[in-house]
């Protein structure tokens, strides 16, 4: 949000034609489209997704590398050959860009900068910029493609150099004196006179190997197998090294375009099929409910990473496990997570409802907050610092009863409940808890409840409530909601 | 206590009551709660507002409506986090609750008051405390409890509320024991928020508002249950029951406090006699004084007899202080050359126009003094003073001098939730989309809150069943209307004789040194205390900066009263429609009627004020009046009383004075009457009450023999003024600076042209169209240079002429600070011979160069725009901040090589410029262009394709089929014209009118409110001598400037065209 309200961040050629521009305010611009569909601007959600786009184009070539906030950079410098060259492999990237929906833009040229100024400011789609001719094809475009950001575009622009062919051969002290020594380093950069390296999203693998399928891979025996053919020879080529590794991963690229990559870490370094096969095979037979190939993966790659040079060595003098690193709580729950599917294990946090039993969430332990619940400071928070008390647990359902008591908002005197009459001796209350209004129809929001706390001749302490208030002709109803111990 | 138990369930008040001028607390309004506590049959009503009173003159009002005492409080809320409800008993005592309020607020920031306990010390007279406390009380809570009861024994209680909190027993014997503990007496109260329980979920929303939360996430932030809301006296004894005595003390202590907001007997200032006995003597002094001085030639025995009259009727009310407050202030603001003009109904006043308050002759226009002062209607008169836009603040400051800042206030605004605020608050509080959001107040945009049916909701792609939504709309229509948060008055000033915080707590306002009231308008009307509003008007500005300008050219002196009267010539140039820039007469509605009403005196300018206003267009009187101006319709009157009502503007009311006189002679109205009807007129649109006036008006017109259509018709008139309508005296007085500004730019149009554009921002058009409508009249105007300009613009004495040019200042150039200007001025002296010497003298920055060269302000030094770039920009580092100069490349190089070297940098060749390039350019710099019109550039091309110019058509046959283009200059959809849209086209030759039906507007959204150049084809209508174009087709033509003949690049690419659009003025919208 900057002055003026919110303003348009991005925008489809559907809403181009309505004459929605990038940067117009959203007033302006509903009031050109009163039908826009907006969407909140969310620069980490489009990165993210950038990087998994990213991990994707690992398959054209292990060095590539996100250019926010739109672009991915690919270094295809000896890889070309393997898709039949640049051209069929631009042409690859696009028709499987288009197949996903995007709308790709593809410069392909010797140096990052005339890649990029190709792809965002050239006439077509896909640009291939012949290595002798790269300060020909860059003559013709804006300064703005020279990745300069500050305002030097704009006053070069007043001076009347209005293309990068306005630029080159000219004189570079007066130049680099008024718009900065960026803009000659960029120009040098696109034109090759000067070295720029991208750096690769990932952490390049130290070793690997892969292969790919015509036939794409379906069942999860067959990745099984795959795996185990892949194994094979990354062990041999780490054992010729004499190196291991610590971190292995297997990506399974699959036809649509989405990435899966199961990873895992040793403590000690292996260079063993066996001790990859195992870990990762694991990892395999866990995704097994959640395994979904689509149309199949075409692509599966074995990487070997954190490898070094491997020497015995001795781990420890014990055998204790866990010398304090973890509390036992958290290997406890490591192994039943481990066991039993971490979602399957909960745990209670509070949630602020005034509605009793949407005051307690049950959540999953991997969503468990990194400090624990003060739960007495809660109670005392819910019930506005005097905490009465409520019970520990409610019954699954509030269970009817019938009562007697004082109209309009006396406690029972006695009631029924399963069949068996209490007497009530004690009673405190009423707690008035009206119903959450919000988000239901007015025919759905049930009414007022008072609660009770009560005990009966034998000593028996319940919680119990009446919905529904005389006054306002509710005919009010008693139910149980909870014993206390 | 003896009575206990016998009282009778009447005898419950309830006191600790929060409005919604607890802001963000309370969910009702002031007047709902005191209507709510009558109804319920409580003794009295109570208002305690957190750290205010600015809600209790409405309650006030509401409970004498309602026939219940009310008493007034505040719930002070300290910083330590103490709470107690505060109740003076009488007068003095709500002086110094009116005090410490106000050291709370003066302490704190705008909107907050920062009270702490020490503060009670100076409290000396009866003030009644009810310490609320908090759910679990602590022991910090008794404590500060015994401090209370030990400084104001037998007046402090604690608070006792029974919410449903599930311990309300338990909690109750606590705060007994700790009552018996520490002798202080328990009071039932239920620390209300809303006036009924249906407002929980209001409450709620707010709660959310407050915390910025939504409704799904505000968890204990909420209460948690509806409770606290009136209850009767009954079900609140039925609460306390065995506690009998708290509950019989909340009577005892209304009854107490006897103090009532009408005892403010408004003290107003003595203003000093002078030489004279009494103020009175002494406003009769200065008053023959001034008219002596305003008819030097002897004064008409008719004003001499008003005069007296007038003059007898202020020392009937005893107003003669409050016209000497005026005098005073309009005689400092003259003394320091602040030019300034009274409007309003004050300009009714013959004595307003003696003492200089005034300037519209009273010989010249009808004077109805009742309208402003009358003895019947018991109420304070409003004296409204417009002063310079930018040297009110000097009066301002004044009035603080002259009677202390304890003595002189800002009147409040109070800011209320509108349509648009309150959808957006209350939807962000029910978690909805920004999309969501957007959608719903586009729908409320710029018109009041429509109930939304089912259809207009699928309409905007909204689910009419989605339960959210729907309670979103509830929650807003109940919102609307709500305070928001005080702000100042724009000018409302009141004045005391004692001080003013003991009458009104002040607060700080946003703005420095400024300090208001607590209580707005309506407030102090309801009281009756006086205020004087100090307004700001760019005109006047414009035209003592104009008077100042001829002055000093042309060697005449004058004022708003001496420049010559009716003059021929300038009525000749208004029937002309020749009027931009002029006051009030320069609007597109306004140009379009001037040839066909051609007003030749000054009265006629009057009526062609009042005329041209959204409450005369909606009350469809313009067309009457012009058939009957234009002799096209018979001037006749239903009534020989009519007659004399309406007999001036041709049977058709124009004026409030007339709509009210219409009620009294027709409809049978007591003056009282008529004037609450005007009163309801005004408010009409907001609270859309008028409704029983309606049929007590219809119904007295037909008693009195009136034809039903008749009445009706002028019903539907009255109703048409609702907020538009103008008191004839501020038609007169506005009249007055529209003829005076004509006077101004027929004979002086160089100095009005160079006044109005010293004074922007202000005024209909924009400095282009003031430029070019002053070259169109022949006048000369050169470009910003830094050897010639000032930083405003300036008169230069042409030779051989008896004329001035105007030189454009560095005001005009886009990024140019005025302490940059200053820097460049004090070095200037001879001036300057390079782009270094300039760099080495004045010491700006080269940001600031770069801007000056970019603006082609180095023409004197032979430089063009893009070569004084390159030596700019070659001065500094990219950065464009000015570093040490050792740092400079090009001195550092010099430095090394000799000074010489600075000359000797390598050559770069640089494209010339085009004239289009220029063009734009200086758009993108000055916001506007002496080299050519943009349009201009494109005219060959245009007029191959059959394009007319603005100026040529005229000379077209009506009807025919034409296409014009230009720059879009503003478009309007007037509320009047049920969607038409007037849009207003510039080319090199003129202005052209375009009306675009809703239809062709809905085919063309995006090129209608997008284009900055924009083609319209369309049909000719040519009405007298106004021309419009009635839009068929209508095409954007912005990308085409890009590339007008001269500047077909090979390098402009689509950021060029983008950045061509940018550059053009995007048009005013719809306002």
């Amino acid at each position: 949000m900057v002055s003026g309200g919110a303003r348009i961040m991005a925008v489809n050629s559907i809403a181009v034609r309505t004459g929605v521009m990038v940067d117009q305010t959203l007033a302006d611009a509903r009031a050109l489209c009163p039908l826009l569909k907006v969407e909140d601007y969310d620069p980490a959600g489009d990165l993210a997704d950038l990087d998994k786009l990213c991990h994707w184009c690992i398959r054209y070539s292990p060095r590539v590398a996100v250019s926010p906030p739109d672009g991915i950079l690919i270094d295809i410098t000896g890889a070309s050959h393997l898709m039949g060259g640049e051209d069929k492999l631009a042409d690859d990237l696009f028709r499987r860009l288009s197949d996903f929906g995007l709308q790709a833009r593809i410069g392909v040229a010797k140096t990052i900068g005339a890649a990029w100024a190709v792809s965002h400011f050239g006439n077509a789609p896909v640009t291939i910029v012949d290595d002798k001719e790269t300060a020909a094809a860059l003559a013709g475009l804006p300064i703005s493609a020279l990745r300069v950001w500050s305002d030097a575009n704009d006053r070069l622009e007043q001076v009347g150099l209005k293309n990068i062919g306005a630029l080159i051969g000219k004189p570079r002290a007066p130049l680099a004196a008024r718009y900065g020594e960026d803009l000659i380093r960029r120009l040098d950069q696109a034109l090759g006179h000067r070295d720029e390296s991208l750096s690769a999203i990932a952490p390049l693998p130290d070793y690997r190997t892969s292969s790919a399928f015509p036939e794409p891979l379906l069942l999860l025996a067959q990745i099984q197998g795959c795996l185990e053919s892949l194994a094979g020879p990354l062990a041999k080529l780490l054992a010729e090294k004499g190196y291991g590794g610590r971190r292995f991963s297997l990506s399974l690229y699959r036809i649509d375009g989405d990435v899966k990559s199961l990873s895992i870490r040793t403590g000690s370094l292996v260079q063993q099929s066996s001790v990859i096969v195992r870990l990762i095979g694991e990892k395999l037979a866990a995704m097994k409910e959640d395994y979904d190939p689509g149309c199949g993966f075409e692509l599966i790659v074995l990487n070997a990473y954190e490898t070094k040079i491997v020497t015995a060595r001795q781990q420890q003098l014990d055998q204790r496990p866990g010398t304090g690193e973890q509390s036992a709580f958290d290997m406890l729950i490591d192994r039943y997570g481990n066991r039993l599917g971490f979602d399957n294990i909960g745990h209670f946090v509070p949630y602020q409802s005034h509605i009793p039993e949407r005051s307690e969430r049950l959540i999953s332990v991997t969503d468990m907050a990194p400090t624990p619940t003060d739960w007495p400071d809660f109670a005392n928070h819910r019930q506005h610092g005097h905490y009465a008390g409520r019970p520990i647990a409610l019954l699954p359902r509030p269970e009817p009863i019938t009562a007697l008591a004082e109209v309009p908002d006396g406690a029972p005197v006695r009631f029924d409940w399963r069949r068996v009459r209490h007497r009530v001796i004690k009673a405190e209350g009423p707690e008035r808890i009206a119903p959450e209004w919000w988000g239901r129809l007015p025919r759905h929001v049930e009414p007022t409840r008072d609660y009770f706390r009560i005990e009966d001749l034998d000593g028996y302490r319940f919680w119990i409530f009446r919905l529904g208030l005389y006054e306002r002709q509710e005919k009010p109803l008693w139910y149980m909601h909870g014993l206390f111990p | 206590m003896v009575y206990a138990r016998t009282v009778p369930v009447t005898a419950y008040v309830e006191l600790a009551v929060t409005s919604n001028f607890s802001f963000l607390r309370g969910a009702s309004h002031p007047e709902e709660l005191v209507r709510t506590a009558a109804l319920l049959g409580h003794g009295a009503a109570a208002i305690a507002d957190r750290n205010s009173v600015a809600g209790v003159v409405r309650a006030h009002v509401a409970a004498k409506q309602a026939g219940i005492k009310l008493v007034v409080g505040a719930r002070l809320v300290f910083a330590d986090g103490f709470e107690a409800v505060c109740l003076p008993e009488n007068r003095a005592a709500y002086g110094q609750l009116s005090q410490l309020l106000t050291t709370g607020n003066l302490r704190a920031p705008k909107g907050a008051c920062d009270l702490r306990l020490a503060d009670l010390r100076e409290l000396s007279a009866g003030h009644i405390f009810i310490a609320m406390p908090p759910p679990d009380p602590t022991a910090e809570f008794s404590g500060t409890m015994e401090w209370l009861a030990g400084a104001f024994p037998a007046r402090t209680y604690l608070g006792a509320t029974r919410l449903y909190r599930g311990n309300d027993e338990t909690h109750l014997e606590n705060l007994a024991d700790l009552s018996a503990r520490l002798d202080i007496p328990l009071v039932a109260t239920n620390d209300v928020h809303y006036h009924t329980p249906g407002r929980r979920p209001l409450q709620d929303i707010l709660t959310c508002v407050r915390h910025h939360r939504t409704i799904f996430n505000a968890g204990f932030l909420l209460h948690a249950n509806a409770e606290r809301h009136l209850k009767e006296p009954g079900e609140m004894a039925r609460l306390f029951r065995g506690h009998d005595d708290a509950l019989t003390r909340t009577a005892d202590i209304a009854a107490r406090c006897h103090f009532s907001l009408d005892e403010l007997a408004y003290e107003y200032p003595d203003e000093p006699s002078g030489q004279s006995a009494t103020p009175q003597r002494e406003l009769e002094r200065l008053t023959w004084l001034g008219a002596k001085r305003r008819f030097p030639g002897g004064l008409p025995e008719k004003l001499k007899r008003t005069i007296k009259h007038e003059l007898a009727l202020i020392e009937e009310m005893t107003y003669a202080p409050y016209f000497l407050t005026v005098s005073d202030i309009v005689r400092y603001a003259r003394s320091v050359g602040i030019l300034c003009q009274g409007r309003g109904s004050a300009a009714n006043s013959a004595v307003c126009y003696c003492l200089g308050i005034t300037s519209v002759d009273p010989t010249r226009i009808d004077l109805l003094f009742e309208r402003f002062v009358s003895a019947e209607r018991d109420e304070p008169p409003d004296i409204d003073v417009d002063f310079e836009h930018e040297r009110r603040e000097e009066v301002i400051q004044y009035i603080y001098r002259k009677y202390g800042r304890h003595r002189a206030g800002l009147a409040a605004t109070v800011i209320t939730y509108r349509s648009r605020s309150a959808v957006r608050e209350v939807g962000k509080a029910m978690g909805l989309s920004l999309d969501l959001l957007g959608t719903l107040s586009g729908a409320v945009r710029g018109r009041s809150f429509r109930e939304f049916n089912a259809d207009q909701l699928r309409e905007l792609g909204l689910d009419p069943t989605d339960p959210t939504l729907t309670q979103t709309l509830k929650l807003v229509r109940q919102l609307m209307g709500f305070p928001r948060h005080l702000s100042q008055h724009v000018g409302g000033f009141v004045i005391t004789r004692g001080p003013l915080d003991s009458v009104i707590p002040i607060a700080n306002a946003a703005m420095p040194d400024r300090t208001f009231i607590e209580w707005d308008k309506n407030d102090l009307d309801a009281l009756g205390i006086l205020k004087i509003d100090v307004l700001s008007l760019g005109m006047l500005t414009c035209i003592r900066k104009a008077f100042g300008l001829i002055e000093r050219h042309y060697g005449t002196s004058y004022d708003l009263a001496t420049v010559p009267r009716e003059d021929a010539r300038v009525y000749d140039m208004i029937c002309r429609a020749d009027t931009v820039g002029v006051f009030q007469i320069e609007s597109r509605a306004q140009m379009s009627m001037l040839p066909r009403l051609r007003p030749r005196t000054f009265y006629d300018l009057v009526i062609e004020v009042a005329l041209v206003r959204p409450g005369p267009i909606q009350g469809d009187m313009v067309h009457p009046y012009l058939k009957r101006r234009q002799g096209l319709e018979k001037v006749d009157f239903p009534s020989e009383a009519l007659r004399d009502v309406l007999g001036k503007t041709l049977g058709i009311p124009l004026f409030q004075e007339q709509a009210m006189k219409i009620a009294i002679v027709a409809a049978g109205f007591s003056p009282g009457e008529a004037d609450q009807l005007r009163r309801a007129m005004a408010t009409f649109k907001r609270t859309g009450q008028i409704g029983d006036f309606r049929e007590r008006f219809i119904n007295g017109m037909l008693s009195n023999g009136y034809a039903l259509d008749f009445a009706e018709k002028c019903f539907r008139q009255i109703e048409g003024f609702s907020d538009y309508g103008f008191p004839e005296s501020h038609a007169a007085s506005f009249a007055l600076l529209s003829y005076v500004s004509s006077w101004l730019k027929c004979f002086h149009p160089d100095a009005f042209a160079c006044a109005l554009l010293n004074s922007q921002p202000m005024g209909f058009y924009s400095a282009s169209s003031i430029v070019r409508d002053l070259r169109d009249h022949g006048g000369i105007v050169l470009p910003v240079d830094i050897n010639f300009s000032q930083w405003d613009h300036i008169l230069e004495a042409r030779k051989n002429s008896g004329t001035c040019a105007l030189r454009l200042g560095f005001r005009q150039v886009k990024g140019v600070r005025k302490d940059d200007a200053s820097a460049l001025l004090d070095a200037r002296a001879d001036g300057f011979d390079s782009i270094r010497d300039l760099y080495f003298r004045a010491g700006i920055s080269t940001r600031c160069m770069e801007r000056l060269a970019r603006a082609d302000a180095f023409c004197s030094l032979g430089l063009d725009r893009r070569d004084a770039l390159w030596a700019v920009q070659g001065l500094g580092a990219p950065t464009g901040i000015r570093d040490s100069l050792e740092d400079l490349p090009l001195y550092a190089n010099a430095m090394a090589h000799g000074i010489e070297d600075l000359q000797r940098e390598e050559e770069m060749s640089l494209p010339a410029m085009p004239l289009g390039e220029h063009v734009i350019e200086d758009y993108a710099t000055l916001k506007l262009s002496l080299k050519a019109h943009p349009v201009s550039l494109l005219r060959n091309h245009l007029t191959a394709r059959n394009f007319v110019a603005a100026a040529d058509l005229a000379c077209q046959t009506p009807g025919k089929l034409v296409s014009i283009a230009g720059l879009v200059l503003v478009r309007q959809r007037p509320g009047t014209a049920s969607g038409v849209i007037f849009a207003t086209l510039e080319d090199e030759t003129g202005i052209a009118n375009v009306i675009i039906w809703p239809k062709v507007f809905e085919a063309n959204r995006k090129t209608v409110l997008a284009a900055r150049f924009l083609s319209v084809k369309g049909i000719l209508q040519i009405e007298q001598t106004v021309i419009h174009v009635i839009a068929r087709d209508l095409t954007d033509l912005s990308d085409q400037l890009a590339h007008p003949g001269d500047l077909s690049d090979p390098g402009v690419g689509r950021t060029e065209t983008a950045r061509v659009a940018a550059v053009l003025p995007k048009g005013r919208n719809f306002q």
